[in-house]
């Protein structure tokens, strides 16, 4: 998107205090989705490089859990960026209620999608490995596989919260509020293990020596562009609807002050 | 709206069929390291897909972003006019 889009009389961070409804928000806060392009290239290249070393680089199979041991180059990077994404609602969160401007829960709902995403392929990934390892696509009496499926339930529902509420000053804060919580709620799935017990999930798999390190630190860098594009997307979308939006209020204002 | 939710009901069919069919079918893997090509593909059969969702979205978005910033013009003209 580029920078010619933005509006001539940005008022991106509108206080919420007032109540007005922004007139015009440019684009993107101060850094037009410009570059969106490379950057999905650099995460296409940075994806291949992960998988090309998963195929040729990484050993084949380890001693505990053999060769399915694999797709934990796509699971662990991804629970890790999980934590990190909803670790930003949350800051993200406390932001909105400090300085009650809408682009921080823009920032908010950005940062929830790319933890969702992150989430899911934990999900996917997990329950792949787990038929894998265990010969079980899924244990409820597991407890950091139960508590990963009701964080992503408690994520998924941010989403409805966020659209339900037309009110965007009243949005944004109860999205804060709603993803400060979330992120207490997240806790029981980093420290299921030792809350609850071991159930099926190791607390840790040995994957140990350089070459599994090396592919390891490739497949958070590649994720980390993943999510970190998914992330643009959502807030460049986000923004767009804002502004449309608002500029759909200011016809119909024109059309009353006519009328 | 509508054929979003046919295409996501159809990708959840496909993972429910070849969850099926691995349990009716489980079928000893010859080589084993043909895991490894079968990651490779699918995995990148899905990122791809998922990049390609979100190149494409966003550039219609942009497209629209264009149109939106010429009715934020016109509309800045408008109520100039209407102002005065």
């Amino acid at each position: 998107m580029n920078n010619s889009t933005a509006s001539p009389t940005p008022t991106n961070g509108a206080d919420l205090a007032d109540g007005s409804v922004p007139g015009a928000l440019p684009l993107t806060g101060g850094s037009p989705g410009r570059l969106f392009l490379p950057h999905a290239l650099i995460t296409v290249a940075a994806l291949a490089f992960m998988n090309w070393l998963i195929i040729e680089h990484a050993p084949f199979g380890v001693k505990q859990i053999g060769a399915s041991y694999l797709i934990a180059f796509y699971h662990v990077p991804s629970a890790i960026l999980m934590g990190v994404a909803y670790t930003l609602v949350f800051a993200a969160g406390i932001m909105v209620l400090l300085t009650k401007s809408v682009e921080w829960d823009r920032r908010a709902r950005a940062a929830a999608a790319a933890g969702l995403l992150a989430n899911g392929i934990v999900l996917v990934t997990g329950s792949v490995w787990g038929k894998a390892a265990w010969n079980l696509w899924w244990n409820f009496q597991d407890p950091r596989l139960t508590t990963s499926a009701v964080i992503f339930l408690i994520y998924l529902a941010y989403f409805v919260l966020s659209r339900g509420i037309e009110d965007e000053a009243k949005r944004a804060r109860i999205c804060a509020i709603y993803g400060i919580l979330a992120l207490l709620a997240y806790m029981p799935v980093k420290y299921a293990v030792e809350w609850f017990g071991q159930g099926s999930h190791p607390p840790k798999v040995a994957m140990d020596g350089a070459q599994i390190r090396d592919t390891l630190n490739a497949g958070l860098l590649a994720f980390f562009f993943l999510y970190s594009l998914l992330y643009r997307w959502k807030y460049d979308l986000d923004t767009l609807r804002e502004r449309s939006d608002a500029a759909l209020a200011r016809v119909r204002r024109l059309e009353d002050s006519r009328s | 709206m509508k054929r979003r939710n046919l295409v996501s009901a159809s990708a959840l069919l496909v993972l429910a069929a070849t969850a099926l069919a691995q349990d009716a079918d489980p079928a000893p893997v010859s080589n084993p390291a043909d895991y490894r090509w079968a990651i490779f593909t699918s995995c990148s059969v899905a990122f791809a897909a998922i990049i390609v969702y979100l190149v494409v979205t966003h550039n219609r978005a942009a497209s629209v972003a264009n149109d939106v910033a010429a009715l934020e013009r016109r509309l800045d003209e408008l109520e100039g006019t209407s102002k005065k």
